[in-house]
């Protein structure tokens, strides 16, 4: 009995705790705020190690990836269910864009412009865009994690890109 | 767009997502479409614009500390109660056993004056990206708290 919590406590380390700073990204960019990201990984996590057993090997960053997603939008249907709308309010965009008509960088190195304007998608386009251009997932993989088909993850990220670029003139 | 090739296709040519293939039909088309040629322009600023920016969070330190100690925690308190006490000693001598030995395989010379300290490290030590975090000597004051108290040798 007291092995085999060992046991489980070494597969967390193998397979979760490598993921983590990951994990916690993803949480933090799902939910807003680091508070809330730190209330879902705490959840997230023990359902990882709950769950341990059934990781038959693969993929783990795209299996911790998956916990934390699911975890953090429970948390949002329970919390926050306004943050789960899928209206994409194109005016909002016109101050915080970041690439203009001649697609220059509006100010170059300006990180917190470009995570504002990254914050105000709605959250199904943001989560696309974080796993491919924060994390590198390829659209198979996001698709995995997210439970979006492939078709669905291309569209949501040209919209997504579309709507970070200049929409004035 | 007003064109056959598609948005959908023009970012998943910029996202390395076509065959050899279907990524050379795409610049063929490129080459000679005005309207898709921007759209793929923007593409490429949006993209090297959110590259360059770091938009990556760390998680906080003090959360790394929680999530190892809640997750030997949760494993720990499952005990039938019959067993309790001695379930916990052992279960206890395991885990400070498995940081002794970890610590000890440690190289940098650290002071630790807790049982966090050294769970943090043992984290710290798993992440790829701490590797070079030193752990810093300001507790001059402390005393490492095994001295004396190891029960077996460890390995060296």
């Amino acid at each position: 009995m007291e092995g085999k919590d060992k046991q489980r406590i070494r597969r967390f380390e193998q397979v979760v705790v490598p993921h983590l700073d990951a994990a916690y990204n993803l949480a933090r960019w799902i939910l807003g705020n680091q508070s809330d990201a730190d209330d879902v990984m705490q959840e997230a996590s023990l359902r990882a190690l709950k769950f341990i057993d059934s990781f038959q090997g693969g993929d783990s960053r795209a299996w911790m990836l998956t916990i934390v997603r699911n975890t953090s939008y429970s948390w949002l249907r329970k919390n926050r269910m306004a943050d789960l709308s899928d209206e994409f309010n194109e005016a909002v965009h016109t101050d915080v864009t970041i690439v203009d008509t001649e697609s220059r960088l509006v100010s170059l190195l300006d990180s917190e412009r470009v995570g504002k304007a990254i914050a105000m998608l709605p959250v199904r386009y943001r989560e696309v865009l974080v796993l491919r251009e924060i994390h590198g997932l390829s659209y198979k993989e996001i698709s995995a994690v997210t439970g979006v088909p492939i078709g669905t993850v291309m569209s949501s990220l040209a919209r997504a890109r579309q709507a970070l670029r200049d929409q004035r003139a | 767009m007003g064109c056959k090739l598609g948005r959908n296709l023009l970012h998943a040519y910029l996202d390395g997502e076509l065959s050899l293939e279907r990524a050379l039909d795409v610049e063929e088309h490129l080459a000679i479409c005005q309207s898709c040629s921007s759209e793929e322009s923007y593409g490429r600023g949006v993209r090297a614009a959110i590259q360059r920016s770091n938009l990556f969070y760390q998680m906080p330190e003090s959360l790394e500390e929680k999530v190892f100690i809640l997750a030997a925690g949760e494993r720990l308190s499952k005990r039938p109660s019959r067993y309790h006490h001695w379930i916990w000693a052992l279960a206890g001598a395991g885990v400070t056993a498995i940081l002794l030995v970890i610590f000890f395989t440690m190289s940098q010379p650290v002071a630790v004056s807790s049982v966090q300290d050294v769970v943090a490290n043992h984290i710290r030590s798993l992440m790829l990206n701490h590797l070079t975090d030193v752990v810093s000597s300001e507790r001059h004051n402390a005393k490492p708290w095994f001295n004396g108290k190891v029960e077996f040798a460890p390995p060296v």
